[in-house]
Parts: structure tokens; C-alpha cells; sequence
């Protein structure tokens, strides 16, 4: 099966994280894809072309978004509830990525409107496995929203 | 003649007046004693009433304190909690950078290093594994009191039954015998909490063997009133009787990783489960000669 041509775009705090992340995307070989916003409001900010990112040839609107959900300042439920709030971001998906297995996060995150909940393993071959599993399943096999804007 | 009778009419009638004359007094006085009785009687009853009264206040007043401590402890409580919750959460975010970047290094730039180097690596993946499991372990262990619990009847026959299913992989690779007592009770409890009591019980009894001997462990129990105890016994390597208490504390471990690997939480989470359930724990044991946990729970 093809995967679609996707814009990813990563929401993380931690450089590391970016770093590993990153990486484990070129294991999987999705590179060229990745956007990355090192906040929640630089997530913002990417998702409603503000400032540079209103160029959209530089910063394409994603297909898929990764949102870590502890941030500093703007959390990831704030952007979560900020995309689903907007007609034309909602249909977007959007992958919760956190190292929290809590219940809390998980029922928030959902009743939010997460489409998914991903808890990262703590090794780097789990995480492997994760990373794999997302452009097998969302960028692969799974049929995204129409193009253009929901109204409702 | 005629004097004496007449004397002795006055007498008579002098003597019957005497008479109604001291009975009159009587009854006046007693009347006055009635009186006095009665003023007692209302005397005590108002410092009876104000008593009751003062009981009653002091009462309020106690069950107040009660209330407003009760209070504060469960504040407290949760405190701890969630400071756990988050010092657990906070301390992955860097393990994962660290055990992330050690792996790929041993995978991808192994060739790179010397024998030595390799070995340091590999050491640096498996202490983040060993950390990994501590932090989750440690959030497991504080997931645990943030619960709250309704005591139901729980048949423990199906309890033990998952716990041996999800024992069956350690029985079989040790060659363990595993009996227990056929109609176990049904006890006042919950699911998850009685699993998690059962399960480590089980688990630690299987663990602790000594090497030379496959491990062997049973499960009885007997009704005491309203309350039943169960006795999950090995015939492992015991403990010593100065531990009888600190093995119930978080990560107290009395092995080496080489010796028994674990992490030590376990026995605190069967201690934490045991008390939301207001039930009883402990141990009788001894060097090398087996130990047998008792957990005393309501029926």
C-alpha cells in the first residue's frame, strides 16, 4: 500500500523528544514530512497562519498532527481544543502522543476530540514500533478527510 | 368525783388537740420538705440539662474538628499524590532522552566503540530499563490511592483464577506447584484491589524460591466471624524476622537485581490495597524456612 503524501506536523516541548522523534521518523522513512512546533502556541500559531506561517507553500496545512500533551504555558488540550473548535481544522486528525497513561489524560484527551491516544514507551525500539505503526495505520491505510472546509 | 371527770374531759380533749395540734405541724413541715425535695429535683434537672447541653456542644464542637481534620488529611493525601503522579511523569520525559539517544547509539554507532565502550552502553540501556519500570511502578503504586473504592461481595474464587491465568507463564518456566483451596469464600471488597493483593502475594511467593528447588505454593483460608484470612504460603527462602515489617514499605528490597529481580513495590502495593479494603496484612516467616502472608478481610 502507498502512503499519501502527508504534512505532519509535531507538537513538542522537549528538544529532545524532537530529536528522537525526528528520528525515528527517518527510521521509518518520513523525513521530509515533518514540521515541528516547539510549543503550543507555536502550534497555534502554525495551524492558523499567523506571521510567517501564513505562507502555505512553506507551511503546508497538515494532514496529521502529533500533539504532546504537557506543555508549558499553551498544554496540549488547549490546542486540541482549539483545532476542534475551528470548521477548518477539526476534521484534521490528531494523535495524542505523551508518556501519561493516566486516566484522566486519556478521558479529557477524547472528550476533547482526540482521534487517537499514543503512549510513548520509555525505549527507543517501542518507540520505533510506535512511529511505525502511525505511518502504517494514518498515513497508510487510513482515508482522510475531504479537502476544504467543514462549515458546520 | 364530778372535778375528776371534768379534769379528765379537759385532759382528753386537751390531749386530742395536742394531737391534731402536733399532726398539724407534721404535715406542715413535710409539706415544707416537699417543698425543698422538689426544689432539688428542678435544681438538678436544670444542671442535668445544662450538662446535656455542654455534651452536646462539646459534641458538635469534636465532630467539627473531625470533619475539618478529616479534611485536611485528604487534602494531603492527594497532595502526595499528585506529587508523585507528576515527579513520576517529569522523571520519564528524561529517561527517554536518555535510554533513546544510549540505544541508538548501541545500535547505529556500535561498530564506532571499543569493546569497553559497547559495554558501557549497554550498561546505560539496561539501568534506564531498570528505571523505566520504577517509574512505573511508582505511578501504579500512586494510581492505586487516588482510587476510590465500594466495597461489593466479590466471589474470590474468579479473582484467583485471573491471577493464576496470569501467573500460568512463571508456573510453567519454574516448574512451580501452584494448589489452592477449592470453595474459596466470597469476601466485601474490589476487583482490581483483591487482584492487585493476590497477584503480587502470588507472584512473590513464586519469586522468592530457593534456587535448587522449584517453587512451591499454596493458597487456603479460614472464616473467623465475620471476617476471612487467607494464607499464601511458600516454601522459599523466607525473611528474616527484623524485615517482617520494611518489606511492606516502597522499593525495600532485601536481594540484588542478580539475585531477584523487582523493583520493591509489590508488597507496598498489597499493603495500600489491604488498607483501602480496611482489611489486615502481615507475615510469618523465617530464614530459609518458608514464609506464609496472611491478609485479613471482611466477608
Amino acid at each position: 500500500m502507498d502512503r499519501f503524501p502527508a504534512h505532519i506536523l509535531l507538537v513538542e516541548d522537549s528538544p529532545m523528544d524532537v530529536e528522537l522523534t525526528l528520528d525515528a521518523f527517518r527510521q521509518v522513512r518520513l523525513q521530509n514530512e515533518i514540521q515541528v512546533a516547539n510549543n503550543g502556541q507555536e502550534a497555534l500559531d502554525y495551524l492558523f497562519g499567523i506571521g510567517d506561517c501564513a505562507d502555505r507553500q512553506k507551511y503546508p496545512m497538515p494532514d496529521l498532527i502529533l500533539l504532546d500533551l504537557k506543555m508549558p504555558k499553551v498544554d496540549g488540550y488547549e490546542v486540541l481544543r482549539r483545532i476542534k473548535n475551528t470548521p477548518i481544522l477539526k476534521r484534521i486528525p490528531v494523535i495524542i502522543l505523551t508518556s501519561s497513561k493516566e486516566e484522566g489524560d486519556r478521558a479529557l484527551s477524547y472528550d476533547i476530540g482526540a482521534n487517537s491516544y499514543l503512549v510513548k514507551p520509555v525505549s527507543f525500539e517501542g518507540f520505533l514500533g510506535v512511529v511505525g505503526h502511525i505511518a502504517d495505520y494514518w498515513l497508510t491505510l487510513n482515508v482522510g478527510p475531504p479537502e476544504g472546509e467543514n462549515g458546520n | 368525783m364530778g372535778i375528776l371527770m371534768g379534769l379528765s374531759v379537759i385532759g382528753l380533749v386537751a390531749w386530742r388537740y395536742w394531737g391534731l395540734f402536733s399532726m398539724n405541724r407534721k404535715l406542715r413541715l413535710s409539706i415544707t420538705e416537699r417543698q425543698r425535695a422538689e426544689d432539688a429535683v428542678q435544681q438538678e434537672l436544670k444542671v442535668r440539662i445544662q450538662a446535656e447541653e455542654e455534651i452536646s456542644r462539646l459534641n458538635r464542637e469534636l465532630e467539627k474538628r473531625v470533619i475539618e481534620r478529616t479534611f485536611q488529611l485528604e487534602v494531603a493525601n492527594r497532595e502526595l499524590e499528585s506529587f508523585s503522579y507528576s515527579v513520576s511523569h517529569d522523571l520519564r520525559a528524561p529517561l527517554r532522552a536518555i535510554s533513546g539517544f544510549a540505544e541508538i547509539i548501541a545500535r547505529r554507532h556500535k561498530s564506532g566503540l571499543s569493546e569497553e565502550g559497547q559495554h558501557y552502553f549497554d550498561n546505560i540501556v539496561s539501568a534506564s530499563e531498570q528505571m523505566g519500570q520504577l517509574i512505573d511502578d511508582l505511578l501504579r503504586y500512586s494510581r492505586l490511592g487516588r482510587q476510590t473504592v465500594t466495597l461489593k461481595p466479590v466471589p474470590l474464587q474468579e479473582i484467583l483464577a485471573q491471577a493464576v491465568e496470569s501467573l500460568t507463564p512463571r508456573v510453567t518456566a519454574d516448574k512451580a506447584v501452584l494448589s489452592l483451596a477449592e470453595d474459596l469464600p466470597v469476601v466485601s471488597g474490589d476487583r482490581t484491589l483483591l487482584s492487585q493483593i493476590f497477584i503480587n502475594l502470588l507472584d512473590n511467593a513464586l519469586a522468592y524460591h530457593r534456587k535448587d528447588t522449584p517453587p512451591q505454593v499454596s493458597l487456603d483460608w479460614q472464616s473467623e466471624g465475620d471476617h476471612v484470612v487467607l494464607r499464601v504460603t511458600d516454601k522459599g527462602i523466607g525473611i528474616a524476622p527484623e524485615y517482617h515489617q520494611k518489606i511492606f514499605d516502597v522499593f525495600q528490597r532485601l536481594h540484588s537485581q542478580d539475585e531477584y529481580p523487582g523493583t520493591g513495590i509489590g508488597l507496598a502495593i498489597v499493603k495500600k490495597a489491604v488498607d483501602m479494603l480496611g482489611g489486615r496484612v502481615w507475615v510469618e516467616s523465617k530464614v530459609g524456612g518458608g514464609s506464609t502472608f496472611y491478609v485479613e478481610v471482611s466477608t
